[in-house]
């Protein structure tokens, strides 16, 4: 038998996540969140500077903290340091943060080894019951320590995690969703204008980014089937506010016309459509961008799976001063569902956080095709054998073009390749 | 010409970070990130 060798990257992302996150004097001292003079310089990678360990800044926290202060000059606003220290990052090495240093891709990189669908035959229900026995767990500590009705979070948490991962125990694993439809997104956007109109901005922020991730990678079929009976609920409670004649139940049919001429627009008439890779752009101008500006909160992080993983639940179970656990709302249950969802995501697809929603990801892919440290093919000895394929946590296809926005440079292909086509270069 | 490429842009982040703190933007960050 072959002797399995660990893949280097993997070590710079254990050392990454151990570095990132060392504060363990937060449990010796009782501290809650370390926040001494590192605290201000901003790390890499993703990385919740809330959480307890954390011994850096997020740069996307620390980038709308800044983006966000209202009544200031404009150039005040602008987060010049984390914007230099990327481009700066950017030009020497592209992608490589996100495969050598980010936690959250290590968190995805081995939940994708777990062993799921018809491939793993008799092991896909033991994996099943284990996850569904860890979720009870979960349940129980939620009920034990945030007094959380154990029937609702039974009801809305256990079993559509459960129902996700027997749809995955089924299906297997599975490709990225290819396409990014615009209507979708407009939809999405559309629908939380409209909660945030009828109930509350910040349910409609959160509703809307939500609402927009599902339908901009769904087809115009599930987007109308899931939008308009939405749209109807949301008319028909909240605020009575009125647009013109029309209220109530007459604005949930409002609502239904508006998202079927946007489907029949944009998707029959003038069938946009983009990789579906590209939303991560949206992510980073719409959330992390224009929202975290005009509202002045840092949206992105609120609802970042990674924040609610390092941060958000640690800090409810853990509650140092007594008290954050009567802070819980319905934004945190929000929170706990999308992490569950992306942990659902990531067994049965490689990396999706990273390819569809990460902003600093999208802004490093942006320096990809012009970073110093790159890669090299060899067109007349690669076979497309496809094994770079196989090996690549990001699922790309380097024979295709190895400097690819979504290339993490975790080399892998590099070192794998049977005859070695690909090389690492630096400027060549 | 792509390694003039680089060193501008490394130029520039040079040039933004120095701006940065210049503008005292190194604050330290102390909150929950809106996480609960």
């Amino acid at each position: 038998m072959p002797k399995r060798r660990v893949a280097p990257y993997r070590i710079g992302q254990i050392i990454g996540t151990v570095v990132l996150n060392a504060y363990i004097l937060a449990y010796i001292q009782g501290k809650i969140i370390y926040s001494g003079f590192l605290k201000s310089i901003p790390e890499p990678v993703l990385n919740c500077y809330g959480g307890p360990l954390s011994v850096f800044a997020c740069p996307l926290g620390s980038f709308q903290q800044i983006f966000g202060q209202q009544g200031l000059a404009f150039y005040l606003r602008i987060p010049w340091v984390i914007i230099g220290l990327v481009v700066i990052i950017g030009a020497f090495v592209g992608r490589t943060p996100c495969a050598w240093v980010c936690p959250f891709g290590l968190w995805q990189d081995l939940l994708y080894k777990i062993k799921v669908g018809p491939q793993a035959k008799g092991k896909r229900w033991l994996t099943f019951s284990v996850i569904g026995l860890i979720g009870l767990v979960v349940v129980a500590l939620l009920v034990v320590f945030v007094k959380v009705n154990l029937f609702k979070a039974l009801l809305f948490g256990w079993l559509p995690f459960i129902v996700l991962c027997l749809f995955g125990a089924l299906k297997g694993k599975m490709n990225l969703p290819g396409r990014w439809f615009l209507s979708g997104t407009l939809v999405g956007i559309g629908l939380g204008l409209f909660v945030g109109w009828k109930h509350d901005i910040n349910l409609g922020i959160a509703s809307g980014v939500v609402a927009l991730t599902l339908f901009s990678l769904a087809s115009s079929k599930v987007t109308l089937l899931l939008a308009v009976p939405t749209g109807f609920v949301i008319s028909l409670f909240g605020r009575g506010v009125q647009l013109g004649p029309f209220a109530g139940a007459e604005l949930g049919m409002l609502f239904a016309i508006f998202a079927f001429l946007v489907v029949m627009v944009f998707d029959q008439w003038l069938k946009i459509s983009l990789p579906a890779t590209g939303l991560k752009y949206l992510f980073l101008l719409l959330v992390a961008g224009l929202v975290a500006f005009f509202t002045g909160e840092p949206w992105f992080c609120k609802l970042c799976p990674q924040g609610t993983l390092e941060a958000g639940i640690p800090l409810v179970l853990w509650d140092p001063v007594q008290g954050l656990r009567a802070l819980v709302s319905w934004l945190f249950y929000l929170k706990v569902g999308i992490l569950l969802f992306v942990i659902w995501a990531a067994m049965l697809i490689k990396r999706p956080f990273c390819r569809i929603v990460c902003p600093i990801g999208a802004v490093y892919s942006i320096f990809n095709r012009v970073s110093l440290l790159r890669l090299k093919l060899n067109r007349e000895s690669c076979t497309r054998c496809q094994v770079c394929r196989r090996v690549c946590p990001t699922d790309i296809e380097p024979y295709e073009e190895p400097n690819q926005t979504d290339c993490i440079r975790c080399f892998e292909c590099v070192w794998k390749c049977p005859r070695s086509s690909l090389k690492i270069t630096l400027g060549g | 010409m792509r390694k003039v490429l680089v060193i501008l842009l490394v130029l520039l982040g040079v040039v933004a970070i120095a701006f940065g703190i210049k503008l005292g933007m190194l604050l330290v960050i102390r909150g929950f990130a809106g996480q609960i």
